[in-house]
């Protein structure tokens, strides 16, 4: 055979393969017109015994990178954006769910649990002040400081000026919501001077100027994030949600997750087989 | 007419030689008798017939009838229904036979396509390999892996069949067709059998023996529901198509025999079938008859598998022997390799355009031979080409230099001396160059030097290439006598600037590793640098440059930055456990 006839039908193989509508695709949501495909099939070969396998509703803008993996006992779908995967959905037998919150999972017979870190866009500072004259102070650095941003977030400001407290317990109850803390004195009021403190560990530096405040604040805040996972337990299985989200994507992930992927009744997928005469996990043929 | 005078070294022979042709069967070329010459009728084999025969044809029609099967599946998707019935007669019948013994030995056989079974054997092959530095199954045994591995991960997806639609009692991964732990596994043992035994009973044994092993495994991985027996057998056809393939073209047999010993030689086996071929087509096309062929100075050369071949008796002529260079394939991807090296290295020195294919290697030897002798260049007599297998092997026939030696191995005096820079001389003057000159190719023969080894000959070259030329020349020289005599009898052939010219182009790169080697030798033992000698000798001369860059050059060195990029990130992977290893 001559080298180019060789290329050609090499050429040809390749085209006819590309055009080809064998494959195994992706997991599709459950539509009136639709069939299940290799991979809904795949996913539930993976967990025979599950109730459920995970599946796409539609791809959201930027969650056009997905891939499937599936092995026995996994399924898993991975987001990826650029190289960084931000989001895996695995569907195992069992899950360890540790310490999540339950909430409602909206689906008969499925449990779900969350357990999430999140950093918010929004940046939140604490003043809170030490003296009646700096009450003042810190109303009018509030006010003054309204709407300003921090890398692009805005950072709002709120005044405890409640005296019934101390200002340490005050400090300390700040710093469980937030992470930034200004405490103002009567001393720093001629000066435009304040304290700050930061979680973690509340140190904090005296007499900074509020300009040298808000750089400390941008370079300590952390990215805006959502991290952790979704559980939803079932019978004969469970899907993970695995986030590992920051930026912009981070912002909206949770409701872009809820709106691209869904459940596939596979109990249903496999009561048809046993019907068609094919028994998955060992069940006497009917 | 005296048929002495057919000797190509007398002027006007070539063209009392094409009286001869039709009319005389019988003349002589240097004392030997060439008679009785056979034409090969149409239709006969060639004495060496290709070797892609018998298990390789078995195997590549195999091969493309898999490809075929996968292509057919894409064109008409429907199709698939077929084989997915034929695969469920098979299927149930196996599974209604399963019993708790029956699974524990098919899980046994399942467990000999564990990824790190598999990675065990392929790096235990790779490390042996490199101890015996056998690259060429190296490399054959890593590209038989890649094209399996690759082409099972593309089709995995790309046809995204569903597991069998039965309860699986073993660990899979992936779409089911075609089996990748099957096609890992076959493409292993097959390429183990090519790389690590050599040819004969051992190797036919384990191949045998493996085949049957996988068809066990085989089986047994259906029986556990895992794979489909289409998959399973796609695969088994596949990848020990593909094993047998590669190590057929890069590492062929004849080129590249597997014995247990340390390293290995890029000269062809010419025992055997090979050496009866040689011998046929001597007789046949030469009308010499051959006894015996035996390796000649295989050290000294890379580019060809030189041999001697010993003569029958014969009243009609006083030699015993014949000179002759086997060329092949190998022997052309070889070229062509080293000048993509040389080219990355320098750039385009001067014609490193690659041959197209082996006739047109020994065409142009035999071409620049002939010119050589016609130019009254003292040369080995040619006495042809004989064709082995058409396009793919051809033998290259001369004079044997019965009784010459060396230049750096002779005694030489200012009249071998006069005689070398004489012959550089005539190569300027006829508008030729050796382009090879070291002490290997230059010999001393009754009292004349004689060149060999023409085969990098060029016409009309660089007044570079020239002076490099005979730069070689006065260093193998001066090797034997002293820099200052022959940098004085040189004057009386050579302008002084013609020689300051020469040592002005000669760089590390233009001195044959040969000269080189010897040089460094004479600097480490008495101290004496004689290139450095002979450029103070000289007039002054600026060094010539001789890196040169175009377009190809860096694309050469992208691709090849790029593949060593490939093989790091493959090695990196490797370390890192992920590999395709």
């Amino acid at each position: 055979m001559r080298r180019s006839t060789g290329v050609c039908l090499v050429v040809l193989c390749l085209l006819i393969t590309a055009c080809g509508r064998l494959g195994t695709g992706l997991p599709g949501c459950r539509t009136p017109a639709s069939e299940p495909n290799a991979a809904t099939v795949l996913s539930l070969q993976a967990v025979p015994e599950a109730e459920y396998s995970p599946c796409i509703n539609s791809l959201q803008l930027g969650w056009d990178e997905v891939d499937f993996q599936v092995e026995r006992g996994l399924a898993q779908l991975e987001f990826e954006h650029g190289i960084e995967s931000f989001l895996e959905v695995r569907l195992t037998p069992s899950c360890e769910i540790g310490g999540a919150i339950e909430v409602p999972s909206g689906i008969e017979g499925v449990s779900r649990h969350e357990n999430v870190y999140q950093v918010t866009d929004a940046i939140s500072v604490t003043i809170i002040p030490d003296g009646e004259r700096s009450s003042v102070y810190a109303e009018g650095l509030a006010a003054d400081l309204a709407g300003a941003h921090v890398d692009d977030r805005p950072v709002v400001f709120k005044v405890d000026a409640d005296i019934d407290f101390s200002v340490r317990s005050r400090v300390n109850k700040a710093l469980f919501t937030d992470q930034f803390v200004w405490i103002v004195n009567d001393l720093d009021i001629d000066d435009r001077t304040l304290e700050m403190r930061a979680t973690p560990d509340g140190e904090g530096a005296r007499g900074i100027e509020v300009d040298d405040a808000l750089d400390r604040i941008e370079d300590m805040s952390e990215e805006i994030q959502y991290r952790g996972q979704w559980f939803f337990q079932f019978e004969g299985g469970c899907i993970t949600y695995d986030f590992d989200a920051e930026g912009t994507l981070a912002t909206s992930i949770a409701e872009d997750a809820e709106a691209t992927l869904g459940f596939y009744p596979s109990s249903e997928l496999r009561d048809a087989a046993r019907d068609a005469g094919f028994d998955l996990i060992g069940e006497p043929t009917q | 007419m005296d048929r002495q005078d057919q000797s190509p070294g007398n002027p006007g022979a070539v063209a009392r030689e094409l009286d001869l042709v039709g009319g005389r069967r019988e003349f002589k070329i240097a004392g030997i008798t060439v008679a009785g010459r056979r034409r090969r009728p149409s239709g006969e084999a060639a004495p060496l017939p290709r070797d892609l025969r018998g298990a390789a044809q078995l195997w590549l029609l195999l091969g493309v009838l898999t490809l075929l099967i996968w292509v057919w599946l894409f064109v008409v998707p429907t199709s698939t229904q077929w084989w997915t019935d034929q695969d469920y007669k098979v299927l149930t019948w196996l599974v209604d036979m399963r019993t708790d013994a029956l699974t524990s030995v098919a899980n046994g056989f399942n467990f000999l396509t564990s990824e790190w079974f598999i990675r065990v054997l392929r790096i235990g092959t790779l490390l042996s390999l490199i101890f015996v530095k056998r690259w060429r199954h190296f490399f054959a045994f890593l590209i038989a892996v890649l094209i399996v591995e690759g082409t099972g991960d593309v089709l995995q997806d790309m046809i995204g069949r569903q597991r069998p639609l039965v309860p699986i009692l073993a660990d899979w991964e992936g779409a089911s067709h075609p089996s990748r732990p099957l096609g890992s596994l076959a493409v292993t043992l097959g390429a183990m059998a090519y790389s690590l035994l050599p040819h004969g009973f051992r190797r036919r044994a384990v191949l045998v023996g493996s085949g049957v092993l996988m068809l066990l495994v085989a089986v047994s991985r259906v029986y556990l529901g895992v794979e489909h027996p289409s998959d399973a057998w796609v695969s088994l056809l596949f990848a020990p198509a593909v094993a047998v393939l590669t190590f057929r073209l890069f590492a062929p047999e004849a080129a590249f025999p597997v014995t247990w010993k340390r390293g290995v030689t890029a000269h062809l086996d010419v025992s055997g079938r090979r050496g009866e071929a040689i011998k046929h087509a001597v007789r046949d096309q030469l009308g010499i008859e051959v006894v015996a062929i035996e390796p000649f100075g295989q050290e000294g050369s890379g580019g060809s598998t030189p041999l001697r071949l010993e003569l029958a008796p014969d009243d009609s002529h006083p030699e015993d022997y014949l000179f002759a260079k086997l060329y092949s394939q190998t022997h052309l991807r070889s070229d062509r390799w080293y000048k993509v090296g040389r080219t990355i290295l320098y750039g385009a020195l001067e014609d490193e355009l690659r041959f197209t294919s082996v006739r047109r290697l020994v065409e142009y030897e035999d071409y620049i031979q002939r010119l050589m002798r016609d130019s009254e260049i003292p040369s080995a007599a040619p006495f042809g080409i004989v064709e082995i297998t058409p396009e793919r092997e051809y033998l290259m026939v001369s004079q044997f230099l019965f009784g010459s030696e060396e230049l750096t191995e002779a005694e030489v005096d200012v009249a071998v001396i006069d005689d070398a820079l004489g012959v550089i001389r005539k190569l300027w003057d006829s508008g030729l160059a050796h382009r090879d000159i070291k002490p290997a190719n230059v010999m001393l023969r009754d009292g004349r030097v004689v060149l060999i080894d023409v085969a990098f000959g060029t016409v009309r070259p660089s007044p570079w290439r020239q002076a490099v030329d005979l730069a070689n020349m006065m260093v193998i020289l001066a090797l034997r006598t002293d820099a200052k005599l022959v940098y004085e009898r040189a004057l009386l052939q050579f302008d002084s600037y013609d020689i300051a010219e020469a040592f002005a182009a000669t760089r590390s790169v233009t001195l044959p590793s040969q000269s080189r080697s010897s040089l460094a030798l004479l600097k480490r033992e008495k101290g004496v640098d004689l290139v450095r000698e002979f450029n103070e000798m000289s007039p002054h001369a600026e060094p010539i440059s001789i890196q040169r860059w175009s377009t190809r050059r860096l694309g050469l060195t992208l691709g090849a930055a790029f593949l060593a990029m490939l093989v790091l990130s493959v090695v990196i992977s490797e370390l890192s456990g992920g590999g395709i290893l």
